[in-house]
Protein backbone atom coordinates (compact mmCIF):
# COMPACT_ATOMS: atom_id res chain seq x y z
CA UNK A 1 0.00 0.00 0.00
CA UNK A 2 1.41 3.38 -0.97
CA UNK A 3 0.82 5.94 1.75
CA UNK A 4 -0.68 9.28 0.74
CA UNK A 5 1.92 12.07 0.70
CA UNK A 6 1.09 14.73 3.25
CA UNK A 7 3.08 17.73 4.35
CA UNK A 8 3.09 19.68 7.59
CA UNK A 9 4.58 23.16 7.31
CA UNK A 10 5.33 25.19 10.41
CA UNK A 11 6.36 28.78 9.64
CA UNK A 12 7.77 31.29 12.12
CA UNK A 13 5.71 30.02 15.00
CA UNK A 14 5.90 32.17 18.12
CA UNK A 15 4.00 31.98 21.36
CA UNK A 16 3.58 34.30 24.34
CA UNK A 17 1.96 33.48 27.64
CA UNK A 18 1.19 36.15 30.24
CA UNK A 19 3.40 38.55 28.30
CA UNK A 20 6.42 36.22 28.32
CA UNK A 21 7.86 34.87 25.13
CA UNK A 22 7.89 31.07 25.33
CA UNK A 23 9.33 30.31 21.89
CA UNK A 24 10.02 32.33 18.78
CA UNK A 25 10.29 31.82 15.02
CA UNK A 26 10.16 28.04 14.91
CA UNK A 27 9.94 26.80 11.34
CA UNK A 28 10.18 23.29 9.92
CA UNK A 29 8.54 20.95 7.44
CA UNK A 30 7.60 17.34 7.93
CA UNK A 31 6.44 14.95 5.23
CA UNK A 32 4.44 11.76 5.58
CA UNK A 33 6.36 9.13 7.50
CA UNK A 34 8.67 11.63 9.19
CA UNK A 35 9.25 12.16 12.85
CA UNK A 36 10.58 15.16 14.76
CA UNK A 37 12.17 15.10 18.20
CA UNK A 38 11.88 18.13 20.45
CA UNK A 39 14.54 18.40 23.10
CA UNK A 40 15.22 21.02 25.68
CA UNK A 41 15.59 21.65 29.36
CA UNK A 42 12.65 21.91 31.73
CA UNK A 43 10.63 25.03 31.04
CA UNK A 44 12.04 25.48 27.54
CA UNK A 45 8.55 25.41 26.03
CA UNK A 46 8.22 21.89 24.61
CA UNK A 47 4.78 21.27 26.09
CA UNK A 48 3.59 24.77 25.14
CA UNK A 49 4.81 24.21 21.58
CA UNK A 50 2.94 20.92 21.26
CA UNK A 51 -0.23 22.37 22.79
CA UNK A 52 -0.02 25.36 20.46
CA UNK A 53 0.35 23.01 17.48
CA UNK A 54 -2.73 21.11 18.62
CA UNK A 55 -4.70 24.34 18.76
CA UNK A 56 -5.10 24.22 22.53
CA UNK A 57 -3.11 27.43 23.05
CA UNK A 58 -3.22 30.53 20.88
CA UNK A 59 -0.14 31.26 18.78
CA UNK A 60 1.16 34.83 18.64
CA UNK A 61 2.68 34.73 15.15
CA UNK A 62 3.28 32.28 12.36
CA UNK A 63 1.24 29.64 10.62
CA UNK A 64 0.61 25.91 10.68
CA UNK A 65 -0.29 24.41 7.32
CA UNK A 66 -1.13 20.86 6.42
CA UNK A 67 -1.14 20.04 2.71
CA UNK A 68 -0.99 23.79 1.95
CA UNK A 69 -4.24 24.49 3.79
CA UNK A 70 -4.62 26.13 7.17
CA UNK A 71 -4.28 23.32 9.65
CA UNK A 72 -7.26 22.42 11.79
CA UNK A 73 -7.56 20.52 15.05
CA UNK A 74 -8.94 17.64 12.98
CA UNK A 75 -5.47 16.58 11.92
CA UNK A 76 -3.78 16.56 15.33
CA UNK A 77 -3.96 14.33 18.36
CA UNK A 78 -1.99 15.28 21.44
CA UNK A 79 -0.87 12.83 24.08
CA UNK A 80 0.13 15.09 26.92
CA UNK A 81 0.68 15.00 30.66
CA UNK A 82 -3.02 15.28 31.39
CA UNK A 83 -4.50 12.05 30.10
CA UNK A 84 -8.22 12.81 30.48
CA UNK A 85 -8.95 9.61 32.37
CA UNK A 86 -11.80 9.58 34.88
CA UNK A 87 -11.19 7.61 38.06
CA UNK A 88 -14.58 5.97 38.28
CA UNK A 89 -14.84 4.48 34.82
CA UNK A 90 -13.11 1.38 33.47
CA UNK A 91 -10.65 1.26 30.54
CA UNK A 92 -13.26 -0.75 28.63
CA UNK A 93 -15.91 1.97 29.07
CA UNK A 94 -13.41 4.67 28.16
CA UNK A 95 -12.26 2.94 24.98
CA UNK A 96 -15.83 2.02 24.05
CA UNK A 97 -16.75 5.71 24.23
CA UNK A 98 -13.80 7.01 22.22
CA UNK A 99 -13.95 4.20 19.65
CA UNK A 100 -17.62 5.05 19.10
CA UNK A 101 -16.73 8.71 18.69
CA UNK A 102 -13.95 8.02 16.18
CA UNK A 103 -15.74 5.03 14.59
CA UNK A 104 -12.88 2.64 15.33
CA UNK A 105 -14.05 -0.94 15.23
CA UNK A 106 -11.30 -3.16 16.62
CA UNK A 107 -10.74 -1.67 20.04
CA UNK A 108 -10.96 -5.13 21.62
CA UNK A 109 -7.76 -6.04 19.78
CA UNK A 110 -6.17 -2.83 21.04
CA UNK A 111 -6.95 -3.79 24.62
CA UNK A 112 -5.12 -7.09 24.11
CA UNK A 113 -2.25 -5.47 22.22
CA UNK A 114 -1.65 -2.88 24.93
CA UNK A 115 -1.78 -5.44 27.73
CA UNK A 116 -4.93 -4.06 29.32
CA UNK A 117 -6.96 -7.30 29.15
CA UNK A 118 -6.65 -8.09 32.85
CA UNK A 119 -7.50 -4.59 33.96
CA UNK A 120 -10.12 -3.62 31.41
CA UNK A 121 -12.98 -3.87 33.92
CA UNK A 122 -11.08 -2.27 36.79
CA UNK A 123 -11.90 1.31 37.66
CA UNK A 124 -9.20 3.62 36.33
CA UNK A 125 -8.38 4.86 39.82
CA UNK A 126 -6.87 1.42 40.50
CA UNK A 127 -4.62 1.50 37.42
CA UNK A 128 -0.93 2.29 37.67
CA UNK A 129 0.40 5.36 35.85
CA UNK A 130 1.90 3.06 33.22
CA UNK A 131 -1.45 1.37 32.60
CA UNK A 132 -3.11 4.77 32.30
CA UNK A 133 -0.47 5.75 29.75
CA UNK A 134 -1.22 2.56 27.79
CA UNK A 135 -4.90 3.47 27.84
CA UNK A 136 -4.05 6.94 26.51
CA UNK A 137 -1.93 5.32 23.76
CA UNK A 138 -4.94 3.14 22.83
CA UNK A 139 -6.97 6.33 22.39
CA UNK A 140 -4.20 7.79 20.26
CA UNK A 141 -4.53 4.86 17.85
CA UNK A 142 -8.33 5.01 17.97
CA UNK A 143 -8.30 8.67 16.92
CA UNK A 144 -6.94 7.75 13.45
CA UNK A 145 -5.40 11.25 13.26
CA UNK A 146 -2.49 11.74 10.93
CA UNK A 147 -0.31 13.98 13.12
CA UNK A 148 0.63 12.73 16.58
CA UNK A 149 1.96 15.21 19.13
CA UNK A 150 3.55 13.22 21.92
CA UNK A 151 4.66 14.93 25.11
CA UNK A 152 7.01 12.68 27.09
CA UNK A 153 5.07 9.61 25.91
CA UNK A 154 7.27 6.97 27.53
CA UNK A 155 7.79 8.61 30.91
CA UNK A 156 5.57 6.09 32.73
CA UNK A 157 6.07 3.04 30.52
CA UNK A 158 8.07 -0.05 31.43
CA UNK A 159 10.55 -1.76 29.09
CA UNK A 160 7.87 -3.79 27.30
CA UNK A 161 5.67 -0.72 27.05
CA UNK A 162 8.47 1.28 25.44
CA UNK A 163 9.22 -1.39 22.80
CA UNK A 164 5.48 -1.71 22.09
CA UNK A 165 5.22 2.05 21.73
CA UNK A 166 8.17 2.04 19.30
CA UNK A 167 6.30 -0.50 17.15
CA UNK A 168 3.16 1.62 17.26
CA UNK A 169 5.02 4.76 16.15
CA UNK A 170 6.86 2.87 13.41
CA UNK A 171 3.56 1.53 12.08
CA UNK A 172 2.02 5.02 12.21
CA UNK A 173 4.90 6.46 10.20
CA UNK A 174 4.78 3.62 7.67
CA UNK A 175 1.12 4.35 7.03
CA UNK A 176 1.89 7.96 6.18
CA UNK A 177 1.56 9.52 9.60
CA UNK A 178 3.65 12.31 11.10
CA UNK A 179 4.85 12.52 14.70
CA UNK A 180 6.35 15.29 16.83
CA UNK A 181 7.77 13.96 20.07
CA UNK A 182 9.14 15.76 23.07
CA UNK A 183 11.30 13.49 25.15
CA UNK A 184 14.37 13.58 27.37
CA UNK A 185 15.12 9.99 26.39
CA UNK A 186 16.25 9.28 22.86
CA UNK A 187 14.23 6.07 22.58
CA UNK A 188 13.97 5.80 18.78
CA UNK A 189 16.94 4.94 16.59
CA UNK A 190 16.32 7.55 13.94
CA UNK A 191 14.64 10.94 13.78
CA UNK A 192 14.15 12.91 10.61
CA UNK A 193 14.47 16.19 12.46
CA UNK A 194 15.73 17.26 15.86
CA UNK A 195 14.83 20.62 17.33
CA UNK A 196 16.34 22.01 20.49
CA UNK A 197 13.95 24.33 22.28
CA UNK A 198 16.85 25.78 24.27
CA UNK A 199 18.04 27.71 21.21
CA UNK B 1 -25.61 13.81 15.90
CA UNK B 2 -24.41 10.36 16.97
CA UNK B 3 -21.37 11.90 18.65
CA UNK B 4 -23.51 14.40 20.49
CA UNK B 5 -25.66 11.59 21.87
CA UNK B 6 -22.53 9.75 23.01
CA UNK B 7 -21.18 12.84 24.75
CA UNK B 8 -24.57 13.44 26.32
CA UNK B 9 -24.69 9.91 27.77
CA UNK B 10 -21.08 10.16 28.97
CA UNK B 11 -21.64 13.54 30.60
CA UNK B 12 -24.89 12.37 32.17
CA UNK B 13 -23.15 9.33 33.59
CA UNK B 14 -20.23 11.41 34.85
CA UNK B 15 -22.61 13.88 36.43
CA UNK B 16 -24.76 11.27 38.18
CA UNK B 17 -22.09 8.79 39.21
CA UNK B 18 -18.80 10.64 39.45
CA UNK B 19 -19.54 14.17 40.51
CA UNK B 20 -22.69 13.45 42.52
CA UNK B 21 -23.26 17.18 42.89
CA UNK B 22 -27.02 16.68 42.57
CA UNK B 23 -27.08 15.02 46.00
CA UNK B 24 -25.42 18.04 47.60
CA UNK B 25 -27.77 20.34 45.67
CA UNK B 26 -30.84 18.44 46.84
CA UNK B 27 -29.63 18.46 50.44
CA UNK B 28 -28.78 22.18 50.41
CA UNK B 29 -32.07 23.14 48.77
CA UNK B 30 -34.12 21.02 51.18
CA UNK B 31 -32.33 22.34 54.26
CA UNK B 32 -32.62 25.98 53.18
CA UNK B 33 -36.39 25.62 52.58
CA UNK B 34 -37.04 23.65 55.78
CA UNK B 35 -35.02 26.02 57.96
CA UNK B 36 -36.78 29.19 56.86
CA UNK B 37 -40.08 28.73 58.73
CA UNK B 38 -38.07 27.97 61.85
CA UNK B 39 -36.08 31.18 61.45
CA UNK B 40 -38.96 33.46 60.46
CA UNK B 41 -41.45 32.29 63.06
CA UNK B 42 -44.99 30.93 63.00
CA UNK B 43 -46.56 33.70 60.90
CA UNK B 44 -48.09 31.54 58.18
CA UNK B 45 -49.46 34.42 56.11
CA UNK B 46 -46.05 36.10 55.96
CA UNK B 47 -44.26 32.89 55.00
CA UNK B 48 -46.85 32.15 52.34
CA UNK B 49 -46.42 35.66 50.91
CA UNK B 50 -42.66 35.27 50.44
CA UNK B 51 -42.74 31.57 49.53
CA UNK B 52 -42.30 31.96 45.76
CA UNK B 53 -39.35 34.31 46.20
CA UNK B 54 -37.87 31.97 48.74
CA UNK B 55 -38.02 28.98 46.40
CA UNK B 56 -36.40 30.95 43.59
CA UNK B 57 -33.66 32.40 45.83
CA UNK B 58 -32.94 28.93 47.24
CA UNK B 59 -32.71 27.45 43.76
CA UNK B 60 -30.28 30.14 42.63
CA UNK B 61 -28.10 29.77 45.72
CA UNK B 62 -28.14 26.00 45.32
CA UNK B 63 -27.02 26.26 41.71
CA UNK B 64 -23.83 28.00 42.83
CA UNK B 65 -22.68 24.77 44.46
CA UNK B 66 -22.48 22.93 41.16
CA UNK B 67 -21.76 25.61 38.55
CA UNK B 68 -18.06 25.79 39.36
CA UNK B 69 -17.55 22.16 38.46
CA UNK B 70 -19.04 22.18 34.98
CA UNK B 71 -15.66 22.61 33.29
CA UNK B 72 -13.14 22.70 36.13
CA UNK B 73 -12.65 18.95 36.62
CA UNK B 74 -12.56 18.23 32.89
CA UNK B 75 -9.98 20.98 32.44
CA UNK B 76 -7.78 19.67 35.24
CA UNK B 77 -7.79 16.02 34.17
CA UNK B 78 -7.37 16.72 30.43
CA UNK B 79 -10.83 15.64 29.25
CA UNK B 80 -11.47 19.13 27.90
CA UNK B 81 -8.31 18.82 25.76
CA UNK B 82 -9.76 15.66 24.22
CA UNK B 83 -13.06 17.41 23.57
CA UNK B 84 -11.27 20.35 21.92
CA UNK B 85 -9.43 18.11 19.47
CA UNK B 86 -12.38 15.76 19.01
CA UNK B 87 -14.58 15.44 15.92
CA UNK B 88 -17.19 17.89 17.20
CA UNK B 89 -17.24 21.58 18.00
CA UNK B 90 -16.70 22.95 21.48
CA UNK B 91 -20.00 24.84 21.08
CA UNK B 92 -21.77 21.49 20.98
CA UNK B 93 -19.90 20.36 24.08
CA UNK B 94 -20.87 23.58 25.92
CA UNK B 95 -24.49 23.09 24.90
CA UNK B 96 -24.54 19.50 26.12
CA UNK B 97 -22.80 20.38 29.37
CA UNK B 98 -25.43 23.03 30.13
CA UNK B 99 -28.27 20.62 29.37
CA UNK B 100 -26.68 17.91 31.51
CA UNK B 101 -26.21 20.43 34.33
CA UNK B 102 -29.88 21.36 34.13
CA UNK B 103 -31.05 17.74 34.05
CA UNK B 104 -28.84 16.58 36.88
CA UNK B 105 -29.04 19.62 39.15
CA UNK B 106 -32.19 21.65 38.48
CA UNK B 107 -34.61 18.91 37.50
CA UNK B 108 -34.28 17.11 40.87
CA UNK B 109 -34.88 20.45 42.63
CA UNK B 110 -37.97 21.13 40.51
CA UNK B 111 -39.30 17.66 41.28
CA UNK B 112 -38.78 18.01 45.01
CA UNK B 113 -40.10 21.60 45.19
CA UNK B 114 -43.80 20.58 45.54
CA UNK B 115 -42.96 18.47 48.60
CA UNK B 116 -40.85 21.19 50.20
CA UNK B 117 -43.50 23.81 49.45
CA UNK B 118 -45.57 22.32 52.29
CA UNK B 119 -43.03 23.68 54.79
CA UNK B 120 -43.37 27.26 53.54
CA UNK B 121 -47.15 27.37 53.20
CA UNK B 122 -47.04 27.71 49.43
CA UNK B 123 -50.62 27.72 48.08
CA UNK B 124 -51.21 24.14 46.77
CA UNK B 125 -53.46 25.37 43.96
CA UNK B 126 -50.51 27.33 42.48
CA UNK B 127 -48.02 24.46 42.53
CA UNK B 128 -48.48 23.67 38.86
CA UNK B 129 -47.70 27.31 37.98
CA UNK B 130 -44.61 27.25 40.18
CA UNK B 131 -43.30 24.12 38.47
CA UNK B 132 -44.10 25.62 35.09
CA UNK B 133 -42.16 28.80 35.89
CA UNK B 134 -39.20 26.81 37.22
CA UNK B 135 -39.07 24.62 34.11
CA UNK B 136 -39.13 27.70 31.87
CA UNK B 137 -36.74 29.82 33.95
CA UNK B 138 -34.01 27.54 35.26
CA UNK B 139 -32.47 26.65 31.86
CA UNK B 140 -31.24 30.26 31.78
CA UNK B 141 -29.33 29.62 35.01
CA UNK B 142 -27.52 26.57 33.59
CA UNK B 143 -26.65 28.30 30.33
CA UNK B 144 -25.48 31.50 32.04
CA UNK B 145 -23.65 29.26 34.49
CA UNK B 146 -21.44 27.74 31.80
CA UNK B 147 -20.17 31.25 31.06
CA UNK B 148 -19.09 31.70 34.67
CA UNK B 149 -17.62 28.23 34.80
CA UNK B 150 -15.56 28.77 31.66
CA UNK B 151 -14.35 32.18 32.87
CA UNK B 152 -12.96 30.70 36.09
CA UNK B 153 -11.66 27.55 34.42
CA UNK B 154 -8.08 27.53 35.61
CA UNK B 155 -8.55 29.36 38.90
CA UNK B 156 -8.25 27.54 42.20
CA UNK B 157 -10.79 29.85 43.84
CA UNK B 158 -13.33 29.33 41.09
CA UNK B 159 -16.15 28.59 43.51
CA UNK B 160 -15.67 31.98 45.17
CA UNK B 161 -15.51 33.97 41.95
CA UNK B 162 -18.42 32.41 40.08
CA UNK B 163 -21.12 33.97 42.31
CA UNK B 164 -19.57 37.42 41.90
CA UNK B 165 -19.42 37.08 38.13
CA UNK B 166 -22.80 35.57 37.38
CA UNK B 167 -25.08 36.84 40.14
CA UNK B 168 -25.92 40.04 38.22
CA UNK B 169 -26.89 37.89 35.23
CA UNK B 170 -29.20 35.75 37.39
CA UNK B 171 -31.17 38.74 38.70
CA UNK B 172 -33.59 39.10 35.72
CA UNK B 173 -34.48 35.41 36.00
CA UNK B 174 -35.04 35.81 39.73
CA UNK B 175 -37.21 38.92 39.31
CA UNK B 176 -39.46 37.48 36.61
CA UNK B 177 -39.52 33.92 37.97
CA UNK B 178 -40.47 34.97 41.46
CA UNK B 179 -42.62 37.83 40.20
CA UNK B 180 -44.71 35.55 37.98
CA UNK B 181 -45.79 33.41 40.93
CA UNK B 182 -46.20 36.39 43.27
CA UNK B 183 -48.62 37.92 40.78
CA UNK B 184 -50.83 34.86 41.28
CA UNK B 185 -50.50 34.88 45.07
CA UNK B 186 -51.63 38.51 45.27
CA UNK B 187 -55.19 38.55 44.00
CA UNK B 188 -55.76 41.08 41.23
CA UNK B 189 -52.45 40.73 39.40
CA UNK B 190 -53.25 37.51 37.50
CA UNK B 191 -52.78 39.16 34.10
CA UNK B 192 -49.16 39.86 35.00
CA UNK B 193 -48.40 36.15 35.33
CA UNK B 194 -48.48 35.40 31.63
CA UNK B 195 -46.40 38.46 30.74
CA UNK B 196 -43.72 37.64 33.28
CA UNK B 197 -43.69 34.01 32.19
CA UNK B 198 -43.15 35.09 28.60
CA UNK B 199 -40.23 37.31 29.60
CA UNK B 200 -38.81 34.41 31.64
CA UNK B 201 -39.08 32.14 28.61
CA UNK B 202 -37.41 34.81 26.50
CA UNK B 203 -34.47 35.04 28.91
CA UNK B 204 -34.04 31.27 28.82
CA UNK B 205 -34.33 31.20 25.03
CA UNK B 206 -31.73 33.92 24.63
CA UNK B 207 -29.39 32.19 27.07
CA UNK B 208 -29.73 28.87 25.25
CA UNK B 209 -29.09 30.56 21.91
CA UNK B 210 -26.15 32.77 22.90
CA UNK B 211 -24.32 31.33 25.90
CA UNK B 212 -22.72 28.29 24.17
CA UNK B 213 -21.14 30.69 21.64
CA UNK B 214 -19.92 33.00 24.41
CA UNK B 215 -18.61 30.00 26.28
CA UNK B 216 -16.70 28.80 23.21
CA UNK B 217 -15.10 32.23 22.84
CA UNK B 218 -14.11 32.29 26.52
CA UNK B 219 -12.66 28.77 26.30
CA UNK B 220 -10.59 29.84 23.30
CA UNK B 221 -9.04 32.86 25.00
CA UNK B 222 -8.99 31.60 28.58
CA UNK B 223 -7.60 28.13 27.92
CA UNK B 224 -4.25 28.43 29.63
Amino acid sequence: MVAEMNKLIISNLSCHRSGNEIFKNISFNLNSGEICLLTGSNGSGKTTFLRALAGLLPISFGSIKYNNAQCLNDNFYILGHKLGIKDEITPYEDLLFWSSIYEYENFHDLIIMLGLSDSKFLKCKYLSQGQKQRLAIARLIISKKSIWLLDEPISSLDKDGISLFKEIITKHLKTGGIAVISSHIDFLKKYDLKISMDN
Amino acid sequence: MKNLKLIFYKEMKDSLTLKGSYILSLAFFSISIILLPIGVGPNKTFISTISSGLIWVSIILTSLLSLGNIFHEDFNDGTLDLYKIGPFTIIEVCFIKAIVHWLSNFLPLILIAPILSIFIEFPPNLLIYLIFSLILGTPALSFIGILGSSLTLSLKQHNLLIPLIIFPLFIPTLIFGSGAISSLIFVGFEDLFMRQLLILTGISGLSIALCPFGCKYILDVNYD
